[in-house]
């Protein structure tokens, strides 16, 4: 949306593991469905620990492309972004993610219920979105 | 869901919005994004109802690429998160990040509105970003923050709001919102030709 626009892309994946919270594949939901990849990224996350960082981010983008085909993907690094910027960015991600894994889940957990209410009560005003 | 819904960790990309994937539009929510910009925030239901509503409302601003487009599509999103959520603060209206907008601008008013002003019809990524993104070399002045084109979109909606419905404003195609969105930035503040010209 336009309210990021400009923000860039960023990486993928598959899977190395087991994982538990995702057995399902996620992807081979129907195409209107809710897709929650907050289970495999946080089970992702743990799995992995142990790797060195270029593994972990081979892993991560063996694991998350069919997942979400096409948005980890080499194919949205545009100039003059790189590649060995959008690993960065996906190393980045494992570094930072203590600080944020409380709130993180808890916005898995909540979501699909928040937004369905959002939706209601925004149909309610705009009925035509519905 | 309205469309194809994702949560994910986005790499710090987004917390919200529609991304076109593989040919195919979709909502991305990004977790992570949410989980620092939005601690805090005690609902989730402003910043849902303003990404809704861009889903809701773009389609007919999709070839509407100039800074006045942005400034009345985003404008008129923070309003209808406001007005379906009277109780939200301005950090539930992301107004407040990268630093309070609401403060910028009314210490800055005249500097604020005369910047949208110089690029209201200009379609240039590099007049864009300074008003609606946070880049950190290209701000337009100390005093205006980035992303401050979003406030002043919010007050252009609320002056534009004083003749119409939320409903009728949604329903406003680019040509008969742009006199809208002119009139009411111009009611913000004067940049004055005949000042110009006096200089």
């Amino acid at each position: 949306m336009q309210i990021l626009r400009t923000m860039s892309a960023a990486a993928l994946v598959l899977s190395l593991t087991a994982c538990a919270a995702d057995t399902k594949p996620p992807v081979a939901a129907a195409p209107d469905k809710f897709v929650n990849l907050v289970p495999a990224y946080t089970t992702f996350w743990d799995e992995t620990r142990g790797l060195d960082t270029t593994q972990r981010v081979a892993a991560f983008r063996e694991k998350f492309d069919p997942l979400f085909p096409g948005f980890y993907s080499t194919e949205r690094v545009k100039p003059p972004q790189t590649v060995a910027q959008q690993d960065q960015r996906i190393a980045q991600s494992f570094e930072t993610f203590p600080s944020i894994r409380t709130r993180f889940e808890t916005i898995g957990a909540g979501f699909g219920a928040m937004l369905d209410s959002a939706e209601a009560s925004f149909a309610a005003t705009f009925p035509t979105s519905a | 869901m309205t469309m194809p819904t994702y949560l994910i960790h986005s790499l710090g990309e987004m917390d919200g919005g529609t991304r076109n994937i593989r040919g195919r539009t979709l909502f991305v929510f990004g977790a992570d994004v949410m989980a620092r910009v939005h601690d805090g925030f005690n609902s989730e239901r402003p910043f849902f109802h303003h990404e809704l509503f861009h889903v809701y409302h773009t389609p007919k601003y999709e070839s509407c690429d100039a800074v006045w487009c942005s400034l009345w599509t985003e404008g008129l999103a923070v309003l209808v998160a406001k007005r379906l959520n009277p109780d939200a603060t301005d950090a539930e209206l992301l107004l407040t990040c990268p630093r309070p907008l609401r403060a910028a601008f009314d210490a800055n008013r005249k500097e604020a509105v005369c910047a949208i002003q110089a690029r209201f019809n200009s379609e240039k990524g590099e007049d864009y970003r300074p008003l609606f993104n946070n880049p950190k070399d290209a701000a337009i002045s100390p005093r205006l923050p980035g992303r401050f084109a979003y406030y002043v979109g919010y007050l252009v909606a609320q002056q534009a709001e004083k003749t119409h419905s939320l409903q009728q404003l949604a329903a406003l195609t680019p040509e008969q919102a742009k006199p809208v969105v002119k009139r009411a930035l111009d009611s913000l503040g004067n940049c004055g030709r005949t000042r110009r010209k006096a200089a």
